[in-house]
């Protein structure tokens, strides 16, 4: 229809200022996680790994322990403290890995229809039918257990993940006109997809990221709650959760403030991801200044 | 024309604070037909959308509404459902999208019958098959077990008809219900409304931007422009003389084909000269679709069967034919987007046609493309976008000298340079993407329906600067439309291609003037005139 109705987005309405408070909700969010990383390689109340086995098990502000200690008598805020790095860590590069493989493999596939785009795609559904669990395992019983391992896996695992979603996404942008006027003027395709597509389709990828991000959070605290991502001493929110279980009736709070890092987190990165997104687009950029 | 049925009383839609239909007040008589015109934004289809109470959330309407005695603003959604398909139905643009792609064309026209009238699903199928039969649809019986993809364009619309006209209604609004289709199916179509809309007493409000489609319909218009009313009365009267600026330049808009009968001999242009600048010999380009079953062979779309011709320099060389007639895969293959099948293409003693290197073409053709939304990078300034040619064929240096020349070029302000594509209107957007195609100095412009995504008075202005850019850069054009009016006005000499392959060709006063073939003589009997007369071809 030929109807001239203003993109929705485009309107400074109720829809858009959400948006904008999501983001700065989520963008708060992870500040507070980032800066409880970088402080923790300084400074934590106690030493997060010292066992001490006078006081297991204290409950909420005893002995100055704002939230208590394990069965081990470990100071729980400085492991979460400290947990939060492991997080960050497997996060970055998991989703690093992803992306870094992932999007060149879905632009080649895009930009090379036919039998070669078969080929790469079925490959990567391959990959893709693999449970990311099992492929760690098997990446663990080959190297060793730890979260380098995990993280590998992880990242292994969402490589055909961000693969396809490229591919999808890049799909429709090699179809526009743009394309082919580029190409008219003689751009080739490796060019075309980095330089055109890429930047048409970001917006979709960044918020695929995010995802991918507090997707790859919650698996290393998976793998570690298995008990084959990050290995003791090295305090890690799955792991926290993991050696809670046994007291989990007694002491539920074992569980729960882990699990409320690791929620909080992956919520962070989703409503960043939401804001993020209309940042980029240029179409909005009027509306911001 | 006895009674009154439909009263819109100072109707305002805004969106926020920002008003996009101002103070439209009419009035439409039972079994009257009403044109409603003006260009894109000018608030036509948010008018026909408020009647229908179809407004998208983020708008609000004001004023009122009166159909029939009711007040329709404000009514409830479930009053509303009564009216809708019922009493008021309505017809889209695009019939693809406006069918349902997964269910049955009959099932479609039935429901609206099972839900207002109550009928039974037998006798809804019944009479789907007869409302199929009376838009002229063949072999109606079958046809209602097509999906809307099995249907060709023209056909998909007399389905709509046959919908929007299945409970009797009394009000048909009908929104450019035939600016995706062909001309020669055009006229068809409107020749079937028109017929179906008489013969069930039904009011009609036609939408469009195309003057000459009002007048063969309509016995009065309304002209919109910025959402508010700049003149109304009857259709001949508002045509013949315009009272109103604004009336007169869309009149003036008009190309000359479409406003009278006989097309106007244009005198035969120079004959050619010299080396053609492109030789096409016997080029044939094949498409393999996918097999639907494994055992059947593959389909094979022949976009091409044969053609060949040759083009000279200094010329403006016209391509036209109907959608899949293959004249944009001809152009594609001109600036070396795809390659043929088998023939030969030499473009200024480049050899585009074996898997030669395209690189030194790149400077030598250029092309515009149709739709100025979707041929620029929504992510790329505009300085970026035009100097991209340049920096691709390895030009070095500062290009913002030759993006400010560019510009002027095309009549754009150069402060323009670090803005976005979606700040633009179409037609400064097809300007930008005449001064990309320019960038690298070509010889050869092809222009593949630029004009055609445009409003009307737009067209006009960009087909003005296309011929002053040709004869200042010294180009040969290639000038590709399915409006034989726009090439008859700028090309010199022309072809006509169906199916693949070429019917006609000649200097476009003979061919135009004097068509040698049934299939050039019906596209011209089709082109909408002022006078209204193409109905009947």
């Amino acid at each position: 229809m030929s109807i001239t109705v203003p993109d929705q987005t485009d309107q400074p309405g109720r829809s858009r200022q959400w948006r904008r408070a999501n983001f700065v909700a989520g963008l708060s969010i992870l500040s507070v996680v980032v800066a409880t990383a970088i402080l923790s390689f300084f400074w934590t109340p106690f030493d997060p790994t010292r066992v001490d086995s006078s006081k297991p098990l204290l409950s909420m502000g005893q002995q100055g322990h704002l939230l208590g200690t394990d069965q081990f008598g470990r100071d729980l805020l400085s492991q979460i403290m400290v947990g939060s790095q492991t997080a960050l860590f497997v996060g970055i590069l998991a989703v690093s890995i992803a992306i870094v493989i992932g999007i060149p493999i879905g632009g080649f596939a895009a930009a090379h229809r036919g039998l070669v785009e078969d080929v790469v795609m079925r490959i990567s559904d391959v990959i893709y039918a693999f449970p990311p669990v099992l492929l760690a395992i098997l990446l663990v019983a080959a190297v060793s257990p730890g979260t380098g391992s995990a993280m590998i896996a992880i990242g292994i695992a969402y490589i055909p993940i961000v693969a396809r979603v490229t591919r999808g996404a890049s799909l429709s942008i090699f179809e526009r006109d743009f394309v082919a006027a580029a190409r008219s003027y003689g751009r080739g395709q490796t060019f075309i997809f980095f330089r055109h597509v890429l930047p048409n389709i970001l917006s979709v990828l960044i918020v695929q990221m995010t995802v991918l991000f507090s997707l790859a959070i919650l698996a290393e605290a998976a793998l570690s709650f298995l008990g084959i991502g990050t290995q003791p001493p090295t305090p890690s929110w799955g792991r926290s959760l993991r050696d809670a279980q046994t007291f989990v009736q007694l002491t539920p709070r074992l569980a729960i403030w882990p699990g409320l890092a690791i929620a909080l987190t992956v919520l962070g990165f989703n409503l960043l991801g939401d804001g993020v997104r209309d940042a980029l687009d240029p179409k909005l950029e009027v509306d911001r200044l | 024309m006895s009674a009154e049925l439909l009263r819109v009383d100072d109707l305002n839609v805004r969106v926020g604070s920002t008003p996009l239909v101002q103070g439209v007040s009419f009035t439409l008589g039972r079994g009257e037909r009403l044109g409603i015109i003006g260009e894109s934004g000018s608030g036509k289809t948010l008018t026909a959308l408020s009647i229908m109470g179809l407004l998208p959330d983020n708008l609000d309407a004001s004023g009122s509404i009166q159909f029939d005695g009711t007040e329709l603003l404000g009514l409830s959604e479930d009053d509303l459902c009564e009216v809708r398909g019922n009493a008021i139905s309505m017809i889209f643009q695009e019939p693809m999208t406006a069918l349902n792609p997964v269910m049955r064309i009959g099932k479609q026209i039935a429901e609206p019958l099972k839900l207002h009238q109550g009928l039974s699903s037998r006798e809804a199928a019944d009479t789907a098959v007869r409302l199929l039969d009376s838009v002229g649809i063949d072999r109606p019986e079958s046809r209602v077990r097509s999906f809307a993809h099995e249907l060709s364009g023209g056909q998909r619309q007399r389905a709509m008809i046959a919908m929007a006209l299945a409970c009797g209604p009394d009000l048909v609004i009908a929104d450019e219900p035939t600016t995706a289709l062909d001309v020669t199916v055009q006229a068809k179509v409107l020749g079937v409304l028109k017929e179906q809309v008489v013969a069930n007493d039904a009011a009609l409000i036609l939408i469009t931007h195309d003057l000459p489609v009002v007048s063969a319909i309509t016995e009065r218009v309304l002209v919109l422009r910025g959402g508010t009313v700049v003149e109304q009365g009857p259709t001949d009267v508002v045509f013949g003389r315009p009272a109103d600026d604004y009336t007169t330049q869309l009149v003036d808009a008009v190309p000359p084909m479409s406003t009278t009968a006989n097309v106007a001999l244009k005198p035969a242009p120079e004959p050619v000269v010299g080396t053609p600048l492109v030789s096409v010999r016997d080029v044939h380009k094949h498409y393999r679709l996918r097999r639907a079953r494994l055992r059947e062979p593959a389909m094979v779309v022949k976009a091409l069967d044969g053609v060949s011709l040759d083009i000279y320099p200094g010329e403006t060389f016209g391509v036209v034919g109907e959608s899949g007639s293959g004249k944009s895969t001809l152009a594609r293959i001109m600036v070396g987007l795809n390659r043929p099948t088998s023939g030969s293409v030499v473009v200024d003693g480049i050899d585009v046609s074996a898997g030669s290197d395209l690189r030194p073409l790149r400077d030598v053709a250029q092309m515009v493309f149709q739709d100025p939304m979707g041929s620029l990078d929504p992510r790329m300034r505009i300085g970026d976008i035009i100097a991209e040619p340049l920096r691709s064929l390895g030009t070095a240096g500062d290009h913002s000298q030759r993006v400010r020349t560019l510009l002027d070029a095309v009549s754009m302000p150069a402060n323009i340079a670090d803005r976005y594509p979606h700040e633009f209107s179409g037609g400064q957007r097809q300007r930008i993407a005449i001064a990309r195609a320019l960038a690298p100095n070509p010889t050869l412009l092809i222009a593949d329906e630029p004009v055609s995504a445009l409003d009307m008075s737009v067209q006009t202005v960009t087909l003005d600067l296309l011929k002053q850019l040709k004869e200042q850069f010294e180009l040969t054009m290639v000038f590709i439309s399915h409006d034989l009016s726009v090439v008859h006005e700028i090309c010199e000499r022309v072809i006509v291609m169906e199916r693949g392959a070429i019917v006609e060709r000649g200097d476009v006063g003979q061919v135009f003037g004097r068509p040698s073939t049934t299939y050039t003589e019906s596209l011209i009997n089709s082109i909408p005139r002022l006078d209204g007369g193409f109905l009947n071809a």
